[in-house]
């Protein structure tokens, strides 16, 4: 026995239970509380995932690396598709590496819940951790890959501009979106498995409707705010105009895709809130 | 009077009857076809109350046991208690930290080191990286597994493995454990191990609440009792008396019923019936005529396995353990969805009369175990011989009656 003394009864917090009704509480506070164990999880996946491969961490560039190839070879090379000045496979690839960020973290949410269903039946934790730790393990993936996109640059003698402050405000929009969209998803696959088998095909078309192997530039000044609904196009477009400093800075794309990540990770959390009481029953 | 620990007003929990597969397909729920995500009350039809008005508290440093047949709404209790799943009616107020130990082992991955586990696992059970720290000697000492400490645990007998797991969640210092049937996993020593652990966890003062099927480790662990049946508790008492009132009720009858289908696992042990030699079920057998024990297991995607029923006292002693198959030749195959009856056939003249149950696993050819289950009480009556009348009181009789040839000897 350790020495440690528990909090008495009387004076530890009451842990009340309910039945879950109406709009739940968000309780992120117990989030918090929680916080090593979401560290935990991405440890986990991070270090479960590059077990008994070869190229280890390196699939971390090598995976936004192929398509830029191959984007490059037809869109670049055989399409001439306008890059604002910047190199082509460079212009796609510094798109490619929030976007896999995106992708990973979407359809890895989307499956967290159901994949951790042997936690979720057995044990009690805040469950938004699941997702969220999804997001994590995806960063850790975009950190990499950002060092491959500065590597790039170096390689085409592009250097950066002062517009690479901006980053981390498109980063933490990226994490948001993420977020958001694996919210809804992992909470809807719990519910419907039919989601599992769209994820694939919804992510393949959300990355053509995003500005990454074109510019949002060729898309008509006026619908600039409707295109910018996707969540992505600002995000994608802000990154690469950090990064690459090229072009004018994007203006209302980027605020309305705020705008739409915030309602998305809003509803998204109450969604996930209001399926997470009856997740064990019906998972 | 402080407040109590744990106080439970009027909880109630209805499930819906599931039909066909356990989760919804989006056609379904858009032409009604399946159940509403937010429906409430609707029509009561294919649903059931697994609790209803249940109250009762449990002042801090209690530690109060719950019998009950399956179905009788024990592990929904647990389940509420624990925060897995939530009320359909009536509330709970909890005082204190929960540590509760629905099965072992729960969050362990198998690619992970022994360490890497204990310290993914105390988290997940809501310890802090420093508790861990602090603990880790204490926990691997319980566990026995120095010399792996640094070995993935996929290389872990599973006895290795179920000793890791308990040690780890036997070490929280929480205010409140919530045990549930952890015992009948492990050898006999580890066993009396844990049972050590938990009466030493609420010696300290904490409180605990039991749930199993043994009942010497529940009159040992507990001071009180609740006896649910059918999601109701039909008696709050001291624990002897709890006890005596369940054994003697038909709620302790031989065959349970089916166990909950639990989807999450690979194949199951769905129900275990003792059934006399032609078949029929029954509570009570004859020593000099032998019986079965059926063991109904379900797979739910294709499996290969080995059932293992093993005998015990109601005191809780192992008396014996068969295995269905003794090589991987002979291994039990079954597809997803399928259920199969294997059954055990127990030779006349073994045991003494007396009261036993049968505990069942269903096995991989690896080490592990895909799941296991406790069956009911049953009774060995002699109704032709002398036995206990022969000698000193009944209970000092041994457990084992074998026919044993006596000869005179010069």
């Amino acid at each position: 026995m350790s020495n440690t003394a528990s909090a008495s009864p009387e004076t530890a917090d009451v842990i009340t239970i309910k039945p879950a009704s109406g709009w739940i509480p968000l309780e992120l506070s117990e989030v918090w509380r929680y916080r090593e164990l979401l560290f935990f999880f991405i440890w986990r996946d991070i270090k479960v995932r590059y077990r008994q491969t070869i190229f280890g961490l390196a699939w971390a560039i090598i995976q936004p690396l192929l398509p830029t190839f191959i984007f490059s070879v037809f869109f670049g090379k055989l399409a001439h598709m306008p890059s604002e000045g910047a190199p082509y496979p460079l212009f796609v690839f510094a798109a490619m590496v929030p976007w896999q960020f995106f992708a990973y973290s979407v359809s890895e949410s989307a499956n967290s819940l159901v994949s951790n269903r042997n936690l979720i039946t057995k044990i009690y934790f805040p469950r938004v951790l699941i997702p969220l730790s999804a997001v994590g393990t995806g960063f850790v993936d975009f950190l990499v890959g950002l060092g491959g996109i500065f590597a790039m640059m170096a390689i085409y003698h592009v250097a950066p501009t002062p517009s690479l402050l901006f980053i981390p405000v498109f980063v933490v929009l990226a994490a948001a979106s993420a977020f958001g969209v694996g919210l809804w998803l992992a909470a809807l696959n719990a519910l419907y498995r039919d989601v599992r088998y769209t994820v694939p095909f919804l992510v393949q078309f959300w990355l053509f409707a995003t500005p990454i192997v074109y510019s949002a530039r060729i898309v008509p000044e006026r619908w600039r705010a409707v295109y910018g609904l996707n969540p992505m196009t600002g995000v994608i477009e802000g990154f690469r105009w950090s990064i690459l400093g090229v072009g004018q800075a994007p203006g209302t794309e980027i605020f309305s895709s705020a705008i739409a990540i915030l309602v998305i990770l809003v509803s998204g959390l109450y969604f996930f809130r209001r399926t997470e009481s009856i997740i064990a029953d019906v998972i | 009077m402080t407040a109590p620990a744990i106080s439970v007003k009027g909880l109630g929990k209805r499930y819906r009857l599931h039909r066909g597969p356990g989760y919804r397909t989006l056609r379904e729920t858009i032409t009604g076809a399946g159940p509403s995500l937010f429906s409430k009350g609707a029509v009561d039809e294919g649903k059931f109350w697994a609790l209803r008005d249940l109250s009762f508290d449990v002042p801090a440093g209690d530690t109060l046991g719950i019998v009950g047949r399956n179905g009788a709404g024990k592990s929904t209790l647990l389940k509420i208690l624990s925060r897995i799943t939530s009320p359909t009616e009536g509330r709970i107020d909890i005082r204190g930290r929960v540590s509760s130990l629905l099965e072992v082992g729960t969050g362990f991955h198998p690619e992970l080191t022994g360490r890497e586990n204990i310290f993914l696992n105390g988290a997940i059970l809501g310890m802090h990286r420093a508790e861990v720290t602090r603990n880790l000697d204490a926990i691997v000492a319980f566990a026995e597994i120095e010399k792996f400490l640094d070995t993935p645990v996929k290389h872990y007998s599973s006895g290795m493995y179920v000793r890791l797991a308990f040690a780890v969640a036997a070490h929280l210092q929480t205010d409140i454990m919530i045990v549930d049937e952890v015992l009948a996993v492990g050898d006999a020593e580890f066993q009396k191990k844990c049972l050590g652990r938990i009466q030493s966890v609420s010696a300290t003062g904490r409180t605990v609440l039991f749930v199993s099927h043994n009942m010497s480790a529940l009159g040992q662990l507990c001071k009180r009792g609740i006896v649910l049946k059918e999601g109701r508790a039909v008696m709050d008492a001291p624990i002897q008396e709890a006890i005596q009132s369940y054994l003697g009720s038909a709620a302790a009858a031989a065959d349970q019923g089916d166990f909950p289908e639990d989807t999450t696992k690979k194949v199951q042990v769905r129900r275990i019936a003792p059934l006399t030699l032609s078949g029929e079920p029954a509570n009570e057998f004859n020593c000099r005529q032998g019986f079965i024990v059926a063991v109904d297991v379900q797979a739910h995607e294709r499996v290969k396995f080995a059932v293992i029923v093993a005998l015990n006292t109601a005191q809780g002693v192992r008396l014996l353990r068969t295995v269905s198959a003794d090589s991987l030749q002979k291994f039990t195959e079954l597809d997803g969805g399928r259920r199969l009856r294997l059954a055990a056939v127990i030779p006349a003249k073994i045991f003494n009369e007396g009261v036993f149950s049968a505990t069942a696993w269903v096995v991989p050819g690896s080490a592990g175990v895909y799941d296991w289950a406790e069956g009911g009480l049953f009774t060995l009556r002699d109704t032709e011989g002398m036995i206990s009348f022969i000698g000193e009181r009944k209970t000092d009789t041994s457990a084992l009656r074998l026919d044993i040839e006596w000869r005179e000897l010069q």
